[in-house]
This record gives C-alpha cells, sequence and structure tokens, in this order.
C-alpha cells in the first residue's frame, strides 16, 4: 500500500438526463482553470463544442468474477484511460460523463478493481447533478437516482429558480438523508465554483461534519423537537402540504423552555416515540426499533404493509419504521392533548389540514414530529391565527425520513487499531454486506504507525494507503458508510474489536 | 521447460522516439519499417540500421491501429480522432480519409485478400473498399466492438463485443449468429488453418471456438486478462499472455481440452507482448518491465534474456527469415535484435 502521489485525477459526473450535466461540462471545459481535461463522454452526449480531449464511449460494464453484481466495471473505461495514460503529459485531469440511469458502482469500482487504472489514476470524486423542479419524482420513483447521489461527494441542486425555497430545504434535507457525505451546492444553470467540483480531494471528515452536525449521532425516532410556551387556550396545528399522508407526533407538557429542557425532554420522547412503547437507551439501541435492521428483510421492500388502516401505497416503506404509531391516529378536525403518547395525524384528501390542540393549563410543552414541519408546511397558531414561535428547537437525524433504504453512518473513535484485525474487519465486512455499501471511506489510526491510514471503497472492493503522519494531530479513527440498511450498531462494535 | 539461455542475443540498434509506440509493422519488403506513436505520428525507419527516413502527422490525435493491406501496399491506420485512413505512400497527403466516426476508432481490420477494410468505432462497424468507397455498415447491438478478426478464408467477419462473439456475413456484415460467452471479449485470433478462433476475456480467461461450429472452450484461472495471444504459423499452438509466465497450449489431434500446457518461464513481469517467428521455431515475450525473452520454441529452451528496454514492451516484431526481432517501448524506444 504505497503512495503514489502522481497518479491523474478522475472526476466522475452523473446525473438524470436534463439535469444540467452537458451545461456543466462546457463550463467545465471552458472556464479558464488552467487544467487540460481530458473527457470521457457518454454515447448519448450532447458536448458538441471542439475540444482534441473528447473522448465519445459506450458505457460498458464488464463482470469481474461469474455472477456476482457487486463486481462490474467499466470495460470502455479500462480501454480508454490506459491509452491516455500514455499521453500523461498532454492532460491534468479526467472527466467522465455518465447516463442518466447509469449506476455510478461500476464507474467507481473500475478505480478499485483494476491494478493498471488504480495504480494511474485516483477517483478524485463523484459529482451528481440533481434537477431541483424535478428530481422528487425520481426520489421516489427510482433506485438509480438514490443510487447517484448515494455515490456522490458533490451534488449540484441545479436549476433552483425552478423552486421555491421551502422545495429546496425539503430537497437538501431528503439528499442529506440519503448521503450524509457530500457537498451540497445550490446552482442555477450549472454555474458553479471550479474548485467545488474538480480537485475535491480525500475524505474531510471536518467537511462532512460542518455538512451535517448531526451526522455522527445515533438516529432518533423524530426528526425535529421544539418546546413551545404556550398560554392556557386552544392552538392549531395547521398543515399546507402532505410530504406524507400521516405525521408521527407526541405532545406534552416539560419544565422549561430552554436547551437543556429539550435534550431532557428527547430522553422522554424517545422511547415513547419507539416501537411497542418500550423503553430504549439514547445510543444505539434505539436503532433497533427505528433503524434499518429490525428483524425483516429489507431487500423485500414490496411487501405489503398490513399494519394500517390505510393505504401506504405510496412509494415509501415509511410504515414499517413506525410501529408505535398506529394505533393512536388522530384526523385532521379532531383534537389533540398533551399527554406522553405517540400519535399519528393522518392527512387525507386535499389539503390544507388542521388538528385543535387543547391546552388546558399555561407552560412549556415539547413536540416532536417524525418528519421536519417545513416538509409539511406546518405551523402552530392561536385563536387568532397568529403563528406560534418556539422558544427553542432542534433538528434530529431520523435516520429514515423518506429514503429508509438508502442512508449514511458516520462516527469517531478513538483509540489505535490493531492491523490485522482491522483488515480483516473490512475484508469480511465488505465480503458480506458489499452489495448493500454503495461507498464508504476512512480514516484510521493504526497501531505503532506514524501516518494517517486512509481506506475507501466501492460495493466489495476497498483501497487504503498511509498517507501523511498524524504529526501534532490527535489520533483519531472515522468512517463514513453509505448504503442500504447500514447497521450503525455492527459497525461500531466491529470496529471497536479491532482496538488493541 | 525452464532452462536458462544458452547464448546471448545482442542489440543490433536502439533508437528513441518522441513517444509511446503503439504498434510497428515492417514495410513489405522489409527493409523498412514503421512506427505508429500516441502523439498521432507515423515514423518510417531503415530496418537494417534504424536510421529515421521521415515521419508525418497521421492522426491529430494518437494513432490506435496500423495494418497493411494483405497483398497490397496500401496502409490503413485509425486514430483517436475519430478517423481512419487509407495511405498509398508514407507521406502526410498520401492518404484517403474515410467519414469521421463519433469517437475513437478503436478497430481496424484488412480482409484476408485486401478488398475491404473493416473499421469500427464503439458499436458502428462499417467495410470500406481500399478505395474508400462504402461497403456495409451496421450496429453491434451487442455492445462496443473490442475485436474484429477476419477468417483466414474469409468466410466469416467475427465481432468480439461485451457478451461474446457475433458472426457476421462478410460483405453485408450481416448477423449470422451471435455465440454468448461469460465475460467480455476483448481480444481475438484466428488460428491460421482457420479452425479456431481464440479471444482473450475480461474474467481473465482465455475462450476459442471452433469453425465452423463455433462450440467454445475456455481455460480459466489467468492472474490478469490474458489479452495478447499468439498462434504457432501452422496453428499447432497457442501462446497466452495473462502472467509473467507464457503459456503454450497444444492445438494439434484433438485440442487443448485435458492437456496440460507448457509454461516458459523466464520474465518477471507481467507478458504485454507474444509472437512465434515465421517458421514457428522461435518463440519471443516481452514485460511490462521492459524484458524481451526469446526461447525455442520446440523444447522451450531459452534462448536470450538479456534485452530490457526502460518501460513496458509495446510490441514484438519477427522478420520473415527469423534473423530479426524489433521490440517496441511505452517510452519510444525501438530495438532490433539480430539473430545468428
Amino acid at each position: 500500500m504505497s503512495q503514489q502521489p502522481d497518479r491523474i485525477p478522475v472526476t466522475v459526473l452523473t446525473g438524470f438526463l436534463g439535469s444540467g450535466k452537458t451545461t456543466l461540462l462546457n463550463r467545465i471545459l471552458t472556464e479558464q482553470h488552467g487544467l487540460r481535461i481530458a473527457v470521457i463522454e457518454n454515447e448519448y452526449g450532447e458536448i458538441g463544442i471542439d475540444h482534441d480531449l473528447v473522448v465519445q464511449t459506450d458505457e460498458e460494464i464488464f463482470e469481474m468474477n461469474n455472477g456476482c453484481i457487486c463486481c462490474t466495471v467499466r470495460g470502455d473505461l479500462i480501454r480508454i484511460l490506459g491509452r491516455l495514460a500514455e499521453r500523461r503529459d498532454k492532460f491534468d485531469h479526467v472527466l467522465i460523463e455518465t447516463t442518466g440511469l447509469a449506476d455510478p458502482g461500476p464507474v467507481a469500482q473500475t478505480f478499485f478493481a483494476e491494478d493498471d487504472i488504480s495504480a494511474r489514476y485516483r477517483l478524485d470524486g463523484i459529482v451528481t447533478l440533481v434537477d431541483a423542479k424535478h428530481v422528487l419524482l425520481h426520489l421516489d420513483e427510482s433506485d438509480e437516482c438514490h443510487e447517484q447521489i448515494a455515490f456522490a461527494d458533490v451534488v449540484l441542486l441545479n436549476k433552483t429558480d425552478l423552486a421555491t425555497g421551502d422545495e429546496l430545504s425539503l430537497l437538501e434535507r431528503r439528499i442529506r438523508n440519503i448521503n450524509a457525505m457530500a457537498q451540497i451546492h445550490r446552482t442555477q444553470n450549472s454555474t458553479i465554483d471550479m474548485h467545488a467540483v474538480l480537485g475535491i480531494g480525500g475524505f474531510d471528515l471536518k467537511r462532512a461534519l460542518e455538512i451535517k452536525p448531526t451526522f455522527l449521532e445515533p438516529e432518533y425516532p423524530f426528526e425535529y423537537g421544539a418546546i413551545y410556551a404556550l398560554a392556557a387556550g386552544t392552538y392549531t396545528l395547521h398543515l399546507t402540504q402532505a410530504g406524507e399522508d400521516h405525521l408521527p407526533l407526541l405532545l406534552f407538557g416539560v419544565a422549561g423552555a430552554d436547551a437543556d429542557t429539550l435534550k431532557s425532554a428527547v430522553d422522554v420522547a424517545v422511547p415513547v416515540f419507539s416501537a411497542d412503547g418500550e423503553a430504549c437507551e439514547l445510543g444505539h439501541a434505539h436503532d433497533e426499533h427505528v433503524g434499518h435492521h429490525h428483524g425483516h428483510d429489507h431487500h423485500d421492500h414490496g411487501h405489503d404493509h398490513d399494519h394500517s388502516d390505510h393505504d401506504h401505497d405510496h412509494g415509501h416503506v415509511h410504515g414499517e419504521h413506525f410501529h408505535h404509531a398506529h394505533g393512536d391516529a388522530v384526523h385532521a378536525g379532531e383534537v389533540l392533548t398533551p399527554e406522553l403518547r405517540a400519535r399519528e395525524l393522518h392527512l387525507h384528501g386535499a389539503g390544507p389540514w388542521s388538528v385543535q390542540l387543547n391546552i388546558t393549563e399555561s407552560g412549556n410543552y415539547a413536540i416532536f414530529m417524525a418528519h421536519h414541519p417545513s416538509e409539511f408546511g406546518a405551523q402552530l397558531q392561536n385563536s387568532k391565527g397568529q403563528v406560534q414561535k418556539p422558544a427553542v428547537q432542534r433538528e434530529f437525524d431520523g435516520g429514515h425520513s423518506h429514503d429508509e433504504e438508502v442512508g449514511s453512518v458516520g462516527f469517531t473513535f478513538r483509540g489505535d487499531l490493531n492491523a490485522d484485525k482491522a483488515s480483516a474487519f473490512l475484508s469480511r465486512l465488505t465480503q458480506e454486506d458489499g452489495a448493500d455499501l454503495f461507498r464508504y471511506k476512512g480514516i484510521l489510526s493504526i497501531a505503532g504507525e506514524k501516518q494517517r491510514f486512509v481506506f475507501q471503497g466501492v460495493h466489495m472492493l476497498f483501497d487504503g494507503t498511509f498517507d501523511r503522519p498524524w504529526g501534532d494531530a490527535p489520533r483519531q479513527n472515522a468512517v463514513v458508510f453509505i448504503g442500504r440498511n447500514l447497521d450503525r450498531d455492527k459497525l461500531e462494535t466491529g470496529f471497536g474489536e479491532c482496538l488493541v | 521447460m525452464n532452462r536458462g539461455p544458452s547464448r546471448s542475443i545482442a542489440p543490433g540498434w536502439k533508437h528513441k522516439l518522441p513517444d509511446w509506440i503503439r504498434e510497428i509493422r515492417f514495410v513489405p519488403g522489409e527493409a523498412e519499417l514503421l512506427a505508429a506513436l500516441g502523439n498521432g505520428e507515423i515514423w518510417h525507419l531503415d530496418a537494417r540500421s534504424g536510421a529515421p527516413i521521415g515521419h508525418f502527422l497521421a492522426h491529430k490525435m494518437g494513432v490506435l491501429q496500423v495494418q497493411w493491406q494483405p497483398k497490397g501496399k496500401l496502409l490503413a491506420t485509425s486514430g483517436e480522432d475519430g478517423c481512419a485512413r487509407i495511405w498509398s505512400a508514407l507521406a502526410a497527403d498520401a492518404c484517403i480519409t474515410l467519414p469521421k466516426q463519433r469517437g475513437w476508432v478503436e478497430q481496424l481490420a484488412w480482409s484476408p485478400t485486401g478488398r475491404a477494410l473493416a473499421i469500427a468505432a464503439g458499436k458502428k462497424l462499417s467495410l470500406w473498399s481500399p478505395t474508400g468507397e462504402p461497403l456495409a455498415e451496421c450496429t453491434e447491438e451487442s455492445g462496443t466492438v473490442l475485436a474484429l478478426a477476419w477468417h483466414p478464408a474469409q468466410d466469416y467477419l467475427i465481432v468480439a463485443h461485451a457478451i461474446g462473439i457475433s458472426i457476421r456475413h462478410p460483405d453485408t456484415l450481416e448477423l449470422s449468429d451471435i455465440r454468448e460467452s461469460a465475460s467480455a471479449v476483448m481480444s481475438l485470433f484466428w488460428s491460421p488453418n482457420g479452425e479456431y478462433v481464440a479471444g482473450g476475456c475480461a474474467d481473465s480467461s482465455v475462450r476459442f471456438w471452433r469453425y465452423p461450429s463455433f462450440q467454445d472452450s475456455e481455460m480459466p484461472g489467468y492472474p490478469s486478462r490474458p489479452l495478447a495471444l499468439a498462434w504457432h504459423p501452422k496453428s499447432w499452438r497457442l501462446a497466452t499472455s495473462g502472467s509473467e509466465t507464457p503459456i503454450l497450449w497444444d492445438f494439434t489431434g484433438a485440442g487443448p481440452e485435458g492437456t496440460e500446457p507448457d509454461g516458459l518461464e523466464g520474465l518477471s513481469g507481467t507478458i504485454t507482448a507474444l509472437q512465434f517467428d515465421f517458421a514457428g521455431a522461435l518463440f519471443a515475450a516481452a514485460s511490462d518491465f521492459g524484458e524481451v525473452v526469446i526461447w525455442d520454441s520446440r523444447n522451450g529452451q531459452m534462448l536470450s534474456n538479456d534485452t530490457r528496454l526502460s518501460d513496458r514492451v509495446t510490441g514484438l516484431l519477427w522478420r520473415t527469415d527469423s534473423r530479426q526481432l524489433l521490440g517496441s517501448s511505452a517510452r519510444g524506444e525501438l530495438v532490433s535484435l539480430r539473430l545468428p
């Protein structure tokens, strides 16, 4: 595992048809960034500019091993990158455009599976363009769309001029629920600083934390919590749009209206919100109730949800994660009172909808919602129609949201790892769960080594190398996994067992 | 078959060209040779001294394929500029350019009689007369054309792609049959007797198909992709790459099934080129470490192993009389070995 500093950086551009890939490609090729870029364009590309180093190609998927769908690579890239490497002095960067429907796996795996390629090239980043106006349709219907987002290092939320602020916020949340690692940029007409898409470099945990502060926290059974100071009276929870057709929530009285009280309220809310009302510890145990691994086959998302009194046929598997609320339905127009009991608002028919809150005693009231209120246009109004502002509020990593099957798990931990154990664990993990692991990256502190060990992988294939010395920086391990049905417990325990 | 070198074969001459050498070919008559480079140039050299005679830009970007018309004097070239050209002389203006293709023209193959030139860019396959008239074209629906090989008697044109091989009519390119394989076929070589076509595959196997049934057999388990293959001139053996040891399969009698192949040791790098001489008595192989080794193909005795280029060997070329072996490298080196 030697350092190969001279490898040629490669950027992969993905995104559905019409998301603005060609516009971005043209910008990259015409902007004065000083880089000579070779472009490998798919056969349907419409780049149409005169550029010496544009190579048009089909996207040939080769299987590495018989029958293993994870071990697919791009045959055209193997040949073309091999040839391009023969012209090393003539370009500085390679950009690969993929078709809108392409699974990014094979292209990413080419850089890990092919020795000739990985010796000469490094995957600098995967940039996914998202059409802000139309992506929601794809997100609900297309596995490829999830995967293109899941694989991304950078997501360009393009055509933002065609979407409202609320739509963009919702979209960003959905994207981050799929991929907590990616940097998201809002763009119009694919206009973006080239430094945001070229020369992204390796894994940056700090950046991941900046993107999503809740990233390293455990998952919660809700996405939003707030405390309102309310005078006695009647209030209305007003909802203008149906992000889902049901919204699990919990409303109960608390002693204060500050951050500490909210934190304490979380401890109260988690077990109530969780399945069967059983108590569970904050941290990882509650994953068993709200995470992705509660005892049935998540590959089979097509099964019937026979636990609800309404039709769940809306393209999600939401219901299976929230067993608790199905017996406590509240329909629009009904009355809600503060109590330690999870409820579920059912939003049938055309909106807007409203639910009445009866507050018999002035005081502070905590409310937790399974989804962010912005997804429902939810507002708490008093009897005069005045919007009530919360005294304190915060978001939580629901870890489920709309895209339950694809998500991110990241964590840091201290201590040195035994190199053999860590290697064996990663090998076992990727062999067993590789099909569900889209991308993963990490920095490890290996016992007896002065340098950081950095690794990244795609499905079953991963590559690691020692990079710069730790120096004065505190030695700390940090890993990120993006994939389907991720098991935080298993990952944390597995790495924990590798500690010396 | 592992013995030390019996004699040293000294380099005749060395010459350095300005870029990666993609292909080397003798000019008909073998007094001169040409080298096609990654920068798009074709160099023309004296074969006995290595002295350059001239050079010209054949393609705006790299040259990908170079092939002389069988029994003729036309040179066909293809390049990364999306062009295929037919040259009547080794001079910049002595060519006709076929209509520009969408993407690199990665494949090019004259028919055995030289009356048609097949080219492929992506999935598009087309056939041209020596004067540049279009004869036929088709799209290979099974995927990008990865290799082309004409049957020696010109009965068929075989097209390699991601799911196997297509067998196409030599005049119309009409599809006769598809033989699927478990892996992409990335190179193709007909045995000189026309009884087998062998291919190096993406799953690190060699597959071959018997003519005319096109029934296939597989030789799996190579450490890397065995894309370079070479047939003995009498079709007795198939030499395969895919590791640091050339593997020679016996194709006499009923074929190689159930037989143990011979391995020739002497290289330490992965094989990048291998060739039998025209008599079938000598066999040369070269590696990505720049090594060039020659064996007696009849008994496996190593004859020479002291030739070393500074980078990956990109091609080997025997003179018809077996008195000269040429090697080219990724750094533009051309070396000539003189054999007694």
